[in-house]
């Protein structure tokens, strides 16, 4: 009995290695994309969101302020941890209502980003929204590591802004420990282990 | 208030912090009478979560008793004694269903 169970399994077919599509149907040509389930929210209702691009400082990590110029044209100013404020003018490409938002920034930006989002029905109910994002930084190679190094390389953004946007929608608010008590600050101590 | 606070790799400290105050209508504020350490704590403890800073403080399963709540709490009220689990459920999202203590 358990000879056959094990010939069956060494039947089976193997799980393939290659990189698969989150859900049929969602369309994604960039590999280097994450997605997550949104509960209770239709494709519809998720792209409104995001397509009024000021919702976009509500969740999007260290995102200042997001000033809509034109239908496609917007200007963005992110600042950095150490307080420094990057920017650029960022052209909406392509605009598939209810399903996807694909955009880049203009030409000699200081930044070159581009990225796009996909929002389909999940399997369950909700939506599930597909983030690609990439972009380029003064810096080179050097910088590339050091972003990748604090988490802030494209694809953990996007990691990031995922988890964000699906708390934001879900419950109104972002999970955060801002505001409270820690010993970050030097605190005299009291004992020593 | 004292709380126990990671300084590193092996090493913690209890130290002298500002008091808790409520920061969102959902926020609860606890007197700590226990605190259990939990394996998980042994992560954090031996250095292997990459986002711990120096000075934060440790401790996730506690018990104690409610001495001041938000506005937005529905079923604790000041003096109820709590335990806390690890997973924290904030009541409006797919885990409400298991955890719904807000």
């Amino acid at each position: 009995m358990e000879k056959q169970n094990v010939k069956t399994k060494d039947k089976s077919p193997q799980r393939p290695l290659q990189w698969v599509s989150p859900t049929p149907g969602t369309y994604n040509k960039d590999k280097s994309h994450r997605a997550i389930t949104i509960e209770d929210k239709t494709p519809e209702e998720v792209y409104l969101f995001w397509r009024d691009l000021k919702n976009l400082t509500f969740f999007m990590m260290d995102v200042y302020q997001i000033e809509v110029m034109s239908e496609r044209k917007s200007h963005w100013v992110i600042k950095l941890k150490n307080g420094m404020k990057v920017q650029w003018d960022a052209e909406i490409t392509e605009d598939l209502r209810g399903k996807m938002i694909a955009w880049k920034s203009v030409p000699e930006s200081q930044v070159t980003t581009k990225g796009s989002v996909w929002f389909s029905k999940g399997e369950k109910g909700g939506t599930v929204v597909s983030l690609a994002m990439d972009y380029t930084v003064p810096g080179g190679k050097i910088t590339e590591l050091i972003t990748m190094l604090r988490g802030e390389d494209p694809d953990s953004l996007a990691q990031t802004n995922l988890r964000r946007l699906k708390a934001y929608l879900e419950t109104g608010e972002i999970p955060t420990t801002e505001g409270q008590p820690s010993g970050r600050e030097e605190y005299p101590s009291i004992t020593r282990h | 208030m004292k709380a126990t606070c990671w300084q590193g790799k092996h090493k913690v400290e209890t130290k002298i912090v500002s008091n808790p105050r409520i920061l969102n209508p959902k926020d609860a504020i606890i007197k700590v009478t226990t605190a259990a350490i939990c394996g998980s704590d042994l992560h954090l403890y031996d250095g292997y979560i990459p986002t711990m800073e120096k000075g934060d403080i440790l401790g996730h399963e506690t018990m104690g008793e409610v001495v001041e709540i938000g506005s937005g709490v529905r079923k604790l009220a000041v003096g109820d004694k709590i335990v806390i689990p690890f997973d924290i459920g904030c009541g409006s999202c797919a885990h409400k269903f298991l955890v719904n203590a807000i």
